[in-house]
């Protein structure tokens, strides 16, 4: 069995560069607005001195929400109390040194205490939300290999094809037929001459959510009976997945439902210009 | 009475410093001890820095190594 690797893998989302460098830009922000009286005192801006800056900072302690809340949602329990600490840090230098105001160290701790509180609450919503997506593309992934070891187990050929006609997995019994094709057109992949239309092999049903039935003259002068059908794999993609019987009298089976195909059909069902597989 | 108050504004702040401080640090430290890679290639200034220098130190740790920010389960 071969597989297109990176497709149906279910793993956590991982911070990026960025996500580091806003929660570093958030935290300075607000540890440059929770001083910037002082930086004002200390430059002698004067057109700056505006009252709100010199107040008991209630409006510039809210500001510090925002780098809690993101650490906790982005990376994590760990990331929202390392981010609290530094938000107290912050606040307690001021109560410690700058603050004119009798009990300058209550209204930081009830503050700090809310926003840890929220920082985890955010982290532990984010991580149950992650885990309820991997569990759900385990189990759409499981569900996969169960249906590609059935039809193995059926002895048929399968062979999943993805939106843009690549092939993503080939089951051991057609690549004995075919070789190897994975990542490949699946016309070329079938030995058919890309860019040229079906011919009286067109789908019975050219809806999306059909599934179809053909007969496809492999060009070793074998008769497959194919049955295409949608296929939502384990990543969400969109996917068609075609399974071909094994050659047999297939004239006979299927009467008018089938439609008579030629190597032209192939599981990557195309419109009427054929631009899809192209 | 005077000098109640005095400990209050001066002491209490500077003992809840500390306590931030060194919860920070023995966090950032605990992740210095398990880290293969770090910046400059030796533990032991990082070690200095962040255990002697307050809050800074952390910060500076925290800047050069981000991923201390991750959980442990995310790292993997």
């Amino acid at each position: 069995m071969r597989q297109r690797t990176g497709g149906s893998g279910a793993a956590l989302s991982m911070p990026t560069l960025a996500s580091f460098s806003i929660f570093f830009l958030l935290l300075g922000l607000c540890a440059l607005g929770y001083y910037f009286g002082e930086l004002v005192n200390l430059a002698g801006w004067d057109a700056l001195r505006w009252d709100v800056f010199y107040g008991v900072h209630d409006v510039q302690r809210l500001f510090f929400l925002a780098p809690i809340i993101y650490a906790g949602y982005v990376f994590g329990t760990r990331a929202a109390v390392i981010a609290t600490i530094l938000a107290a840090s912050i606040m307690v230098f001021r109560a410690l040194c700058l603050s004119p105001f009798a009990g300058a160290l209550a209204r930081p701790a009830v503050f700090v205490a809310v926003a840890g509180a929220m920082g985890l609450l955010a982290s532990r919503a984010h991580s149950e939300r992650e885990k309820r997506q991997l569990v759900k593309s385990l189990r759409v992934a499981q569900r996969d290999r169960m249906l590609i070891s059935l039809l193995e187990a059926l002895g048929e050929g399968a062979l999943m094809t993805e939106p843009d006609c690549q092939v993503r997995f080939i089951g051991p019994n057609l690549l004995r037929e075919f070789g190897e094709g994975i990542s490949s057109n699946c016309r070329s992949f079938m030995h058919r001459p890309q860019g040229t239309r079906p011919g009286n092999g067109e789908p019975i049903d050219t809806t999306d959510d059909a599934i179809e039935r053909w007969e496809y003259d492999s060009p070793n002068g074998r008769t497959y009976e194919v049955l295409v059908a949608p296929y939502v794999a384990a990543d969400g993609a969109p996917c068609r997945l075609a399974v071909f019987k094994q050659p047999n009298p297939i004239h006979s089976a299927g009467g008018a439902r089938l439609g008579q195909c030629s190597s032209d059909a192939l599981p990557c069902r195309t419109g009427p210009d054929d631009s899809a597989c192209s | 009475m005077r000098e109640i108050e005095w400990v209050l504004d001066h002491i209490v702040p500077l003992l809840v410093l500390s306590l931030l401080h060194w919860i920070l640090a023995l966090m950032l430290l605990e992740d210095l001890k398990r880290r293969e890679r770090i910046l400059g290639g030796r533990k032991w200034p990082w070690a200095v820095v962040i255990a002697s220098v307050a809050i800074l130190g952390s910060v500076l740790y925290l800047v050069c190594h981000p991923g201390v920010l991750l959980d442990p389960n995310k790292k993997k």
